[in-house]
Parts: C-alpha cells; structure tokens; sequence
C-alpha cells in the first residue's frame, strides 16, 4: 500500500508511519465506527482514506487514547456524539459536525456547514475555515473556536459555553442564548434578539489567550468583543410585550 | 417579574350554562364568562393565557365511534376463559437488536421531569415495569430515578436536546425523536420559572427560576432528506440496538406519516389535538391540529398507500381515557396507544384531597388544569419539595397499574366481544360512528347506514 502518493499525504496529515489505515470505502458508517473502536490503542493514529464528503463517519466515539484522522472532506454529522476521541477532518465538514459531542477534540482544517457543533456538551471543536449558519446552536458546553467567519444565526439560543470567532459573522448572531458566551473579532451583521455587546474583564483575556494557543489559532489583531445574553426574554414582563409579540 | 408569580385567571370553576331559573340572567353564546374572564386577563396580562392539561371545546371524538360485536355473523370468544393476545411488539422495522417488546398496547407518553415531579416520574416508571409496558423521558433529559424505575424507558431527542450526550443516549431503550405534540403543535416548549427548580435547571443546563421557552425546530436537521441522515445517525451512534420513534403533533398527518415513513421512523406516534401538556398556551390547545379519531384514520390509509402498513409500527396519543378509546384506536389502525392524563389522573391528578390548595390556585377537583403553576396540589406537576412528598410512589405506582391492567382488560372485553383472539386483529369493519363527523373523519359508516360520507366506496 505504501506508494509516494501515500507518504506524502502522510506527512501532511502529520500521520507517523505507525498509523493505521482504514478504507471509508470499504464499510459503511457502522462498520466505520466499530473498526475504529476496535483499533484504538494508546497513542495510535488512525487514518481514514477516502471519506469522500460521506455521512456519519466517526459517530458515537469515546477512546480518549488516539487521534482519528479523515483524510478528505466529510459530510453530515462527522464526530456526532463524540465523547473522548480526538478527530481531525483533512478537508471540509457537512452539517452538523461535533453535533451533540461531550467531550474530546474535533479539529476540522477547512471549513464547515451548518450547525457545527449543534448542542454540544462539552469538548472542544476548532474550525480553520469559516463555520457556516448557526454554528454552536443550542450548545450547552464545551468550546468551538472558529479561525475564520461564522455565518447567521450562530450562537442562537445556546446555553452554555463558548463560541469564539476571529472573523466576522452573518445576522442574528447569539440570538436568545442564556448563559453562552460568544466572543468575536471582526463585524458581525447584526446581533439576535436579546444579545448585547459586553466588555472583556481581563479574566477572559487570560482565557482567550490560552484557548486560541492550545488550538493553535493566533491571537486576532483587532479586539475581540464579547456578546451575551440581556436576559430580557429570560422572564415575560408585560412591559416588553411589544418584544414578545414579534418574536 | 416571571410569568408564573402572577395568576393566571384562567379558571372559571362554575358550569357553562346558566341555570333556568326565571332570574332573569340569559348568558350570551358569544360572551359567555369564559370568554369575558379571557379578555379579562388578557388584559391585566399583556399576553396570551398559559394553561396545563387539554382542550376547552367539544372535538369530535373516539367516543363517537361504537363497536359492533358479534351477534349472527360472528362468533364471540368467552370472556375470563378464553385468551385474547395482547402482547405488542414496537420497532422491528429496521432490525434493530432489541426492538421494544411490550406485554400490552398501552404505554405511558413522553412527560418530561420538569412538568412532573421526580415522584410523578418514578411512579410512572414503576408501574410501566410492573406491566410489562415502557415509559418515555419527555424532553427534560433522562431523570435517574425514572431510569432505575423504567424497565424499557424511550429517550426523546427534542429540538432543545437537554441533556442528549452519548452517555444518555446508550441508556435509552428506544429513542424518540419529537417532531411536537398535539397541544401546542408548530411550537416548542414551555416551562415556567416556578418550575425550573435546581435539578430541572441542571438538567437542563438552563438558569435557574427561568421562564424556559425552548426551541421548535433541531438544531441540525430542516428537511426529510436531512432527517434521514440523522435517524441514520442516532443508529450508529447506538449500533442500531434500539427503535427509532418519531413523534408529531396530527395536523397534515397524511402528508407527514408517509415523509416519516421514508425518513426511516420506526414507529411513527401521532398526538392528536386532545393532546395534554404541562402547560401550553391556551389558544394552541382549542385551536390547532386535528382530533385523535381523524388522524389515526388518516395515518392508516397513509401507509397502506405507501405499502408500508404493518411494517411501520403506529400509536396513538390524545385523549385516550380507557379500554374503549384505546380499543378504537387499535381497530382504526394502531398498534398500541399512548396514555398521559389518563395516567396522572390515576396517580391522583383532580383527586378531591388537599382542597384549601386547589382553592388556593382558585379552582377545585374535577376542575384543575394548574399544572403551568408548578403549585400542583397534590404532587404531580410540581417541584416544590413539599407538594412532591404528598405523591407516595409506592401507593401511586399501584393505582397507575391497576388502571391500565382496567384499561387492557376493558380492551379484551371488547375485542372478545368482537370475535378476536388478539387485540391487534380488531380492524375499521368493527366500528361504526354515531355522528356524521365521527364518520367522515375515521372512514366507517354512519350507524344503521353503509354511508362513508366523503367516500365513493361507502360499505
Ligand atoms: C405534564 C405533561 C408533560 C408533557 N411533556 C411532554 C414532553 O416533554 N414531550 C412531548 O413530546 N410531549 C409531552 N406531553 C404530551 C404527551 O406526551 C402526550 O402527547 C399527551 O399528553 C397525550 O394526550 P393525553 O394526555 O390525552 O393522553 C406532555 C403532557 C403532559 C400532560
Ligand atoms: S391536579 Fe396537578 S397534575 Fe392535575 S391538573 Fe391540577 S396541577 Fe395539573
């Protein structure tokens, strides 16, 4: 199996010449997901060949010992569940990767579609490229930090946790969140029902900054700024009711 | 200040018509003291009224349907000696491992902890185990207590996804994915503050006293196309070990049931307008989604005409309150039904105890639909420590399964009645309607008639 082509994929994907190869080609999303338990040994990589953009690769992983890398782009819901395993996408992700995830590491080098990361728990979820509409929708924990932009309605109604963005994002962004914190910096189109614009203590400097190194993301040239939740919907007062009528 | 500190007037406890006395006092049709009280509050409110429990208006209903047993053309079977099955099996479509095997077709629906109590809960699970049938989590994520108690417990997935992790999604028996409910459909959910106690709110990872308003469409899917990819999925991530459920409010059910077919639902469970909730607003409940007797026809015929009928489990929710309703569903079409009230009220919901707090929330037994207060007076839909401890799980559980032993004994009456040796061999031919309505929506001919009105085929 090993011919140039495949070495010099290897070094790209930083893969050692220990990692084991499987073949998206080869089994379908079950047999995927029970190969990759099965190979999971400590400090083994795994590489993925051929995922060509196919849906529900890595799903419902827990070995917290080894890295699972997609050689290519994958589609919908890559790492839904995920809650251990470290999973790097060598291309572009579909809708809703990480979805649902509570803990490990999902590291996608392009960008991704819908719903990154859709009520996660926890872990942690980088994007190199651009997220797409409602990244980090109805979280409930962990991080997703996002290198480029972040398209509309992302943070909306998200509960917990942190969405970070050194790029811009689309309208309506962290509409209705409760305790999530989105921290981004560059424009965002407009900001959702109930968001507002806070100012960073220098606790979520010291935050900020160890984050964005461990994910390999350098520091923004212009400041973030933080958004969060008013908490005007959080409790119905007939006062707001012109509020509530609309949305 | 939160929604649920203020009262909500929405109970008139006195009977709609007027006694006809020679007082003088003639209530209008259109204004009557219900309507008046509504714009009363409205307006002292500044938003529409939130209530628990079902709907405020005549429906036509299961209740309108009879059943023909056997007389000259039909043989009955002998009632206490003779076996009538009832045994039903939900989810095999997709084989799936462990496809949910119940001992009977009456289950407890998805009532989430949070509009329960924890007792509530636990004495649901209890009985459901003892039956030999399952319980469903509701959306507030899986409570341990309902988990030790619930032999087969199905996990629902809802838009607001509390607590969905792998962890939790391994444990469930089956999983529902929760498409919204008859009372309150094309909405999300609705939980005032009083009730997002300490362990609601971590549950759902909420603030706590919140007027919590959760989402109405996923996160990560839109379209059926979209869906199939998910319900694929959720059978990965669980090695498709367990069914998959879909649950949707009856409104376009014919459309719905066949896009839920393709989609990949195992059993596809359709909540009628009857529906119950543990608080809604008031105008969905009375004004939205078809009756139960109209969607299980519809989603029948849906799936014979898709070739899919039988392969593709059915239950039916809403307003199923005995043997009776449940015997009609299962000869309209379904495989099993789905009780709520009918169950709470057997945990004790309007039982006449506890009256100062009942009078308290300015209404009384047989009156009560406060479950949005979260001051429930005797234990069920509340969190309040106090109230809770007033629901004795063991006694409660008990209650709960001498009704559905009740109910699926009045169901054998029925089906051995009918001539069936099994529950699931009732079918259209054994009913008749007793109203015009009755008989357009379930497709069976008017009493006395072979008219199907609507119908070119007519019996
Ligand atoms: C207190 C209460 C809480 C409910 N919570 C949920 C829920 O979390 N998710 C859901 O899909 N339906 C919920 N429902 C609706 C029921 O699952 C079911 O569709 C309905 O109650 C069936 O009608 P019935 O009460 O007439 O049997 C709830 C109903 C009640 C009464
Ligand atoms: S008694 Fe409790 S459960 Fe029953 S309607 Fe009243 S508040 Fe709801």
């Amino acid at each position: 199996m090993v011919s140039a082509d495949n070495i010099a994929v290897d070094q790209w994907a930083g893969l050692s010449p220990e990692a084991v190869h499987l073949d998206a080609d080869e089994c379908d999303p079950y047999e995927l997901t029970h190969q990759l338990k099965e190979l999971a040994r400590d400090n083994a990589q795994i590489a993925v060949e051929n995922p060509r953009a196919r849906h529900n690769l890595g799903i419902g992983l827990e070995m917290e010992n080894c890295e699972v890398h997609f050689l290519g782009s994958v589609g919908y819901y890559c790492g839904g569940f995920n809650a251990g395993a470290k999973i790097i996408v060598h291309g572009n992700a579909g809708w809703g990767v990480g979805e649902a995830m509570s803990g490990g590491r999902i590291v996608v080098r392009g960008s991704t579609a819908w719903s990154a990361g859709a009520g996660m728990r926890g872990g942690t979820l980088v994007i190199h490229g651009d997220g797409g509409p409602r990244t980090g929708i109805a979280m409930k924990g962990g991080d997703i930090f996002v290198a480029g932009s972040v398209g509309f309605m992302s943070g909306f109604m998200a509960h917990k946790g942190k969405l970070v963005v050194l790029g811009g994002a689309g309208d309506g962004l962290g509409a209705s969140m409760y305790e999530g914190r989105i921290f981004i910096a560059g424009r965002a189109g407009s900001l959702g029902a109930d968001a507002i614009e806070r100012d960073l203590d220098p606790a979520d400097v010291e935050e900020l900054k160890r984050d964005l190194a461990l994910a390999e993301i350098a520091w923004p040239e212009g400041a973030l700024r933080k958004i969060e939740a008013e908490g005007r919907l959080w409790y119905f007062d007939k006062h707001d009711g012109r509020i509530w009528r609309s949305i | 200040m939160s929604m649920s500190e203020r009262s909500d007037r929405s109970n008139v406890g006195a009977p709609t018509s007027n006694p006809s006395g020679s007082d003088g006092m003639r209530e209008s049709p259109i204004w009557d003291r219900h309507t008046i009280d509504e714009i009363h509050s409205k307006a002292e409110l500044g938003r529409y009224r939130i209530s628990g429990f079902s709907l405020h208006r005549q429906i036509p209903r299961l209740d309108d349907l009879v059943f023909l047993p056997a007389a000259m053309t039909r043989l009955p079977l002998e009632g206490y000696r003779e076996h009538c099955e009832t045994k039903t099996v939900l989810g095999a479509r997709h084989g799936c491992a462990k496809p949910l095997e119940l001992s009977v077709p009456v289950y407890i629906t998805s009532m989430s902890f949070g509009a329960l109590s924890w007792n509530a809960k636990a004495a649901l699970g209890r009985a459901a185990s003892a039956i030999g049938t399952c319980t469903c989590t509701g959306e507030g994520g899986m409570l341990r207590e309902e988990r030790e108690e619930s032999s087969l417990l199905v996990y629902q997935m809802t838009p607001s996804r509390y607590m969905l992790d792998l962890e939790h999604l391994r444990q469930a028996d089956a999983i529902e994915v929760a498409m919204g409910q008859g009372a309150k459909p094309g909405t999300g959910g609705v939980l005032p503050g009083a009730k997002v106690a300490d362990r609601v709110a971590e549950m759902r990872t909420l603030p706590k006293n919140i007027d919590q308003r959760s989402a109405v469409r996923h996160p990560d899917f839109l379209g059926a196309d979209d869906m199939e990819v998910k319900l694929e999925e959720l059978r990965v991530a669980t090695n498709n070990q367990v069914p998959i459920f879909l649950k949707m409010p009856a409104t376009r059910v014919r459309e719905d049931v066949k896009i839920a077919a393709k989609v990949g639902a195992d059993v596809i469970v359709i909540d009628g307008m009857e529906g119950a909730t543990g608080a809604s607003p008031e105008l969905l409940l009375d004004h939205t989604g078809i009756p139960t007797v109209a969607a299980v026809a519809a989603a029948r015929e849906a799936l014979e005409e898709i070739g899919l009928y039988g392969e593709v489990n059915l239950v039916i929710s809403g307003g199923v309150r005995n043997g009776a309703d449940a015997a009609k569903a299962l000869a309209l079409g379904a495989d099993a039904v789905a009780i709520g009230t009918a169950g709470l009220i057997a945990l004790n919901c309007n039982a006449p105890i506890y009256l100062d707090d009942y009078a308290r929330l300015g209404t009384a037994p047989g009156f009560c639909h406060h479950c949005h207060t979260g001051l429930c007076p005797v234990g069920i839909a509340t969190q309040e420590p106090e109230l809770v401890e007033r629901l004795e799980v063991d006694a409660a559980a008990e209650r709960v399964e001498n009704f559905i032993n009740a109910m699926v004994m009045e169901m054998t009456l029925l089906a051995k009645a009918c001539g069936k040796g099994d529950v699931h061999n009732l079918e259209p031919e054994d009913l008749r309607a007793l109203t015009i309505e009755a008989a357009a929506m379930a497709r069976v001919p008017l009493a006395g008639t072979d008219w199907i009105p609507g119908s070119a085929n007519s019996w």
